[in-house]
């Protein structure tokens, strides 16, 4: 119990960022800097196939010239990407060779503290929640736990390294089909230099039996995380794929460039839910924190695909985000569900992307952002109807919660119908917390955080209740963490 | 690359033998290294350049014959069925044979009763890639080795309900938290007690396989000193023992 004021303020600041601690573990690091060696240098310390030494090498040319977007509403003093290390991956204990984690006995134990620290328990126990769980300490997979079970099942989930030597040519197909190397600047890095992540296959009419959960912790403070997920889910095919993050406190800035590429065939349905809580950044000055500037993109390629983007973005110092759902077959849906939330001086630009393109697609967006401090919290959204999209639908919801005085929540809504029998409704909100709102929930017996969580909740519900169960009950509390002492 | 825009009319023209294979597949799965090494087989595991398929092979090296064998397929919707169909063919038959073993044998047996082709016009084409499979089996039995068999370490295996006394029946179906939390309580009362004060600096550190307490001396508070400890050990196991379990044991946390 603390004793004084200052054990109290202690014990709080511990509470708030409660992850930002670094796990003392030998690295394998390829030192700061980019270049052609350190891309041909990433691929044979991971003894690559040619086909993705070459996949890197172009998208390092196209990187090269493509010119950094300056386009977003964020202000951030520009990034030495010569002064990033690209790669970083724990040394197995004893030996100085290249990981090959065939069992958990042979992960450095630190590294497995460190996961159950952050409450991943790598352990059996986690087979009684069902869940199975690949964890990626920087830049490489640790372990996938239940891989066998899911085997049997046919399905295919482990660490992007693995699938590379054992499925290669299966990467091949899919690697780069939904975002290009091409696409933007940091796709176009993170093709260059990735160096793991997750991948998934669903084979046809499975319903995976587990839910699919990765665990992403940069824990070099000087290196960067580039990893990559591909998932790609066969005809009439089922997942849930969760995904969570932290990073340690750290004052230098930590850069997350990461793509995700989801593939829905024929009657298969993808459900991605994350839940974000990067380190933000000093509170008062902003200093350090964990740039997020992620691609992700679910391509619905097959009739009556489906696929769901559902996020809770906590962290960060700078989110820039826009998981889109690019709708090519007949009948088929993408859903995006968001909550957005930006403390401290925290900034983000995130929203969605749904382009139709086949006949009878629909699409819903709801968006919820909550603004407190001095953050700033911009919704980007586009949605493209393409001529030959007969018959399509789209819902947008974009609401913005102001928590305080100095924050600042701004909404870029794009539309684009280029057919006459598309639907498309639009509602956008903006509303305030305020300490009479407060006020009277306490006055009827409510604390404090209860009552800031009951109005965050009621917010939000929208995007909690379609949270798998495993994140809800987490997105809420870290939602309630996160607004302490920001309402006044 | 496979084009998979043509997927429902593959599987709309496929018979119902391979239609029911597609769904329901009887021989996937996948071998480790260890399944290999405990069975004491030769693991032969080799997938197309095409992106078709993976085979896993438990094959016996001294008489060359595949004892088990179990295929992951991930590439158009006719590797399931042809993958699946050929895995429950060649088990119990030579690597020579099953290498050797004919795409229309494997397509025949997809057929129905009724004598349809199995992938209607497409015939034998979906089949393609079983030959390099088994080309690719062939080149790599050679190096196909026999891993040393591992040493079993006995790993806790819960009793079977019907066989719960009743101590079991108290103290199995609660959740991990709510046993770390029982003892938490018991074991903090039993220590307060014994040493006459509340501020030890102690905590459970885990509870594994049921019955293992760990416990970690250390943290804000009173710390025991380590000569201690063995002791104070002995005696949160006593406590727990009579109050919950028997076979309850407790261990420091190194």
């Amino acid at each position: 119990m603390p004793d004084t004021d200052d054990d109290t303020i202690e014990q709080l600041n511990q509470e708030a960022y409660k992850y930002g601690f670094t796990t003392a573990v030998d690295a394998v690091t390829l030192g700061r800097g980019l270049n052609e060696d350190v891309v041909r240098a990433i691929s044979a310390t991971r003894h690559e196939p040619e086909f993705l030494l070459q996949f890197r090498l172009r998208a390092y040319e196209i990187f090269l010239k493509m010119p950094e977007p300056d386009w977003a509403a964020l202000n951030y003093p520009g990034i030495d990407y010569q002064d990033i290390q690209y790669y970083s991956a724990p040394k197995t204990a004893g030996e100085r060779k290249e990981p090959t984690y065939d069992s958990l006995d042979e992960i450095d134990p630190e590294i497995l503290r460190t996961f159950e620290k952050l409450g991943i328990p790598l352990e059996e126990q986690k087979a009684l929640s069902g869940v199975a769980v690949d964890a990626v300490f920087d830049s490489v997979s640790v372990a996938t736990t239940h891989q066998q079970k899911l085997f049997d099942a046919g399905v295919i989930f482990c660490s992007f390294s693995e699938a590379l030597e054992q499925f290669p040519h299966l990467i091949e197909r899919w690697l780069g089909s939904v975002v290009p190397t091409a696409d933007n600047y940091f796709a176009a890095l993170n093709s260059a230099v990735f160096s793991d992540g997750s991948f998934v296959y669903i084979p046809p009419h499975v319903r995976c039996p587990l839910e699919l959960s990765t665990y992403f912790r940069i824990n070099n403070t000087d290196s960067g995380q580039f990893e990559r997920t591909l998932i790609i889910a066969d005809v009439g095919s089922h997942v849930s794929y969760l995904e969570g993050c932290t990073a340690p406190q750290a004052k230098r800035t930590q850069l997350h460039a990461a793509v995700v590429e989801l593939v829905a065939l024929d009657d298969a349905e993808i459900k991605y839910s994350t839940v974000q809580n990067w380190y933000a950044g000093d509170k008062e000055t902003g200093e350090g924190g964990v740039y997020n500037f992620v691609t992700k993109r679910g391509a619905c390629r097959g009739k009556r695909s489906k696929i769901s983007w559902t996020q809770v973005e906590a962290g960060s110092s700078i989110t820039w985000k826009y998981p889109s759902c690019v709708l090519l077959g007949d009948d088929s849906v993408g859903e995006f569900y968001s909550v957005a939330l930006t403390n401290g001086r925290m900034q983000a630009d995130t929203g969605t992307k749904m382009i139709h393109i086949g006949k009878n697609t629909s699409s819903t967006i709801i968006s919820k952002g909550i603004s407190c401090d001095k953050s700033k919290n911009v919704y980007r959204g586009m949605v493209t109807i393409h001529p030959k999209a007969e018959n399509a639908r789209n819902y947008t919801v974009c609401d913005s919660m102001l928590v305080g005085k100095e924050c600042s929540a701004h909404t870029y809504p794009y539309i684009d119908v280029r057919v006459n029998s598309a639907q498309l409704e639009h509602e956008a909100t903006t509303s305030r917390m305020s300490e009479e709102q407060l006020l009277y929930l306490r006055s009827r017996g409510l604390e404090e955080e209860d009552a800031i969580a009951a109005v965050v909740n009621g917010y939000a519900k929208d995007v909690l209740e379609v949270l798998p169960l495993e994140f809800a009950a987490e997105a809420q509390k870290l939602l309630a963490l996160k607004l302490e002492h920001s309402v006044g | 690359m496979v084009s998979t825009m043509t997927a429902p009319i593959l599987e709309a023209s496929m018979s119902d033998q391979a239609r029911q294979r597609l769904r329901k597949p009887l021989r996937r799965g996948s071998f480790r290294p260890l399944d290999a090494a405990r069975a004491e087989f030769g693991l032969l595991t080799v997938a197309d350049t095409q992106g078709q398929a993976r085979i896993y092979w438990l094959i016996d090296l001294n008489t060359q014959v595949v004892e088990d064998a179990r295929f992951l397929a991930f590439g158009s919707l006719a590797s399931h069925p042809i993958a699946d169909c050929w895995t429950e063919q060649l088990r119990g038959q030579s690597v020579e044979a099953v290498c050797h073993m004919a795409a229309a044998d494997i397509e025949a047996a997809l057929r129905d009763k009724s004598g349809t082709p199995a992938f209607g016009e497409a015939g034998l084409e979906p089949l393609n890639f079983i030959s390099e499979l088994q080309a690719l089996a062939l080149a790599a039995l050679p190096s196909v080795k026999l891993l040393p068999k591992p040493v079993e370490v006995e790993r806790y295996q819960r009793k079977r309900e019907q066989d719960w006394d009743e101590q079991d029946r108290v103290w199995l179906p609660l959740s991990l938290m709510k046993k770390i939390m029982q003892v938490q309580d018991l074991a903090g009362k039993a220590l307060s007690e014994r040493l006459n004060r509340s501020d030890i600096a102690w905590s459970v550190e885990g509870l594994h396989d049921d019955f293992a307490v760990v416990v970690k001396f250390g943290g804000t508070g009173w710390m025991p000193p380590e000569d201690e400890q063995p002791t104070l050990v002995l005696f949160i196991q006593s406590a727990l023992q009579n109050a919950i379990h028997p076979a309850i044991t407790v261990s420091v946390k190194s």
